[in-house]
Formats: structure tokens, sequence, C-alpha cells
């Protein structure tokens, strides 16, 4: 018995369209991994892994509203050297009556709430580019706080994470990774004396689906004075 | 070349003129951005066992009081943060905010989830409370002044 009729070497037409699913498959990853939401990859891997029967309570898709950059939403005209992310706010009105009677439903249930004076709020985002790690940009952001911190503790830091797919479990790392450059900024900060600077962490899902998800964001919270006496009831 | 001389002369007697820009600090310019708004933020906190059963899945209440502010975010374009005090808490926060996306389909980033263990501002944190705060734009920071 010949062996080689067993193992018979593949034909042409089978190793080109072996070629073509390989290439097919990598322009298709590759595609995929575009999306900065992380939205497309985890449904490609949820759609793979149901076909297999696997476990999918943690990776469980949450349904994102992505957005698209926004032509209406003019940048800022002052161009730093990082970029500076928009809060996703449609409309720039005065709802504090509507703001008030939801928070007297939500104090039956909840008990008194705790109102904080008026700030104002901007934010920075810090991203690896190109072949520097994320100490370096951490350096940055560190720099960048330091810079902008108050003496009198006014000003409050908060350190935000962007898990990487919209889906539970990438939500609850994205956590863990936030507390850890918070504590790493913090201590920073520390060692050049801003002690009562005020720094804490938050995780959310990136709204963007074409925009780079950056490594790290930093919100700058300022309080300012009462002026215009919202109409909050008072407490 | 009197000519170009006066030139020279003039243009730099015009630069000496023009108003010098005054001195801003970086955060008074990131302040007065088109991109700084002005916000006001409420906390609620609210023991956990109002929140979560036995088997860690949210009570009746609990569902009540998220579908109320999931919708009110949409109609008032608040921002929500959950802070936890314990990581054991997170997945249950973490399952609330994923919850009030998928009924109310909200933006991403109005939902964030804050663990606050080891913080060093925190007061007098419990870790059987969860902390929310609900952050409304009040006006352009142009208004503020």
């Amino acid at each position: 018995m010949n062996p080689k009729s067993s193992y018979s070497t593949p034909s042409r037409i089978t190793m080109l369209s072996g070629f073509a699913i390989i290439i097919s498959t990598t322009l298709g990853m590759g595609a995929l991994t575009q999306d900065q939401s992380g939205d497309a990859l985890v449904d490609a891997a949820s759609a793979f892994r149901s076909q297999c029967h696997g476990p999918s309570e943690e990776s469980e898709i949450i349904p994102v509203h992505v957005l698209r950059d926004k032509q209406s939403n003019p940048r800022p005209e002052w161009k730093p050297w990082f970029p500076m992310a928009e809060r996703a706010i449609a409309a720039d009105q005065d709802r504090t009556d509507e703001f008030a009677n939801l928070l007297l439903e939500l104090e039956r249930v909840a008990g008194d709430a705790l109102v904080s004076p008026p700030f104002l709020e901007y934010s920075v985002d810090f991203n690896r580019s190109g072949v520097d790690s994320q100490i370096d940009t951490l350096d940055q952001a560190a720099k960048f706080m330091e810079s902008v911190a108050t003496p009198f503790g006014s000003t409050h830091f908060e350190v935000r994470h962007w898990a990487s797919s919209p889906t539970k479990s990438a939500w609850i790392q994205s956590t863990q990774t936030a507390n850890e450059l918070r504590d790493r900024l913090q201590f920073q900060l520390r060692e050049n004396n801003l002690h009562e600077t005020t720094v804490t962490s938050s995780a959310a899902i990136w709204p963007h689906a074409d925009r780079l998800r950056p490594e790290v964001t930093i919100l700058v919270r300022r309080t300012i004075s009462d002026q215009d006496g919202a109409s909050l009831p008072a407490r | 070349m009197a000519v170009m001389f006066l030139i020279h002369a003039a243009s730099i007697q015009s630069d000496a003129l023009r108003p010098v820009p005054t001195t801003t600090t970086l955060s008074e310019r990131l302040l007065l951005s088109a991109n700084a708004r002005q916000f006001r933020s409420v906390q609620l906190e609210i023991p956990l066992s109002s929140v979560r059963d036995g088997n860690g899945t949210l009570t009746a209440n609990g569902e009540s009081f998220f579908q109320l502010l999931a919708r009110r975010m949409v109609s008032l374009q608040l921002s929500v943060k959950l802070t936890v005090h314990s990581p054991d808490v997170t997945p249950f926060a973490a399952a609330i905010a994923g919850r009030m996306m998928r009924e109310a389909m909200l933006e991403s980033a109005q939902v964030c989830i804050c663990n606050n263990e080891h913080a060093s501002d925190k007061n007098d944190p419990k870790d059987d409370s969860l902390t929310i705060t609900i952050t409304l734009l009040r006006s352009s920071a142009g208004d503020v002044e």
C-alpha cells in the first residue's frame, strides 16, 4: 500500500481557499479592533461563544449608545498639547426645577440627599503615544494635575479609566485599574506637597467607536460660588 | 536702505504698542475654554440591604428606584456615578449600571462606577452602602461670570 494515498498533498485550490480564509479572517478581526468602544469585537466574540455553548453571563454585552464624532459640536479654540474630551450633553438649558422634583422623588426611597455646591468641570484625555509606556502617560497626567491643582484643596480630580469592552467583566476590571491609577497619581501629588487635593477614580464604557480610547482621562472639578442661587430645595 | 530701516523701525514700534497678553495659568485657560461646563451634583447614600436581596439580586424597591433614575437620566441628561466601598459590591454595581443602560438606552459615559476602597478622601465609608452621585449640567461656563 502506498503511504501517499492516505496523506495526499493538498491541491492548489485547497491551499488557495485556506489562504483566502486566513486573509479574510485577519481583515475581519482587524476591522473589529478598529472599534474603540470594543462593541464590535465583543459582539463577534459573544456570537462565537454562543456557537460553542460557552459561559456568557460575565461577558454579556451591555447595550451602548455609541457616539460618532459630532460635526456640530465645536472643539475648543485653544489647542492644548493633549486632546480634550467634551461631555456628551446635547442641550444647554437649565433644568434645575425638574432636577429638584426628581430629587424629591428619589428622597422618598433613599432618604436625605447631600447637595454639592456648583462646580466647573473639564476633562483631559491622556493617550499612550507611539512607543511611550503607560508610565510616561501617567507622568504626563501627574504633571498636568500638579500644574492645575490649587493649594487649598478646591480642585478635585477624578481619574477615569475606560473599559476595553461593553461587558460587565471588563467594567469590573476597569474599576480596579482606575483604583491603581488613582493611587499612583495621588502618591505623586503627595510627593509634591499637594496633600489637600482629593483624587477619586471611576470606570466607564468608552462611548466613541471612532475616537481613540484614552489611556486615562482626568476630570478636573473646581468648586465655584453659588451666585445665582439654584432652585434646588434647601436642606 | 533708509526706507527699509524706517519700515523696520515702524514694525518694532507697532510690536511694542501691541497689548501684551495677560498671563493666565493653565487651569484658568482650561476653565475659560469651551470644554468647561458648570455642573451641580447630588449625593444619595442608600443601604445595600434596601436594594439587594439575599441572593445578591436587585430587590423590587431597588428596581423601581433605578428605573425612575434611568428614565430621568434620559430626559434631564443626567450622569450618575455609582460608588461602592468594597470590591465585593462592584459586580452588583456593574449589574445595576448595565441594567440601567439596557433599559433606558443611556449614553455610555452617563454611568460610571467607582470603587472607593482605600480612597483617601472617604468620609466614614460604610461597606454596606451604595453612594449615588447624580450630576446635572446647569449652564455653560460662559454664563458663570
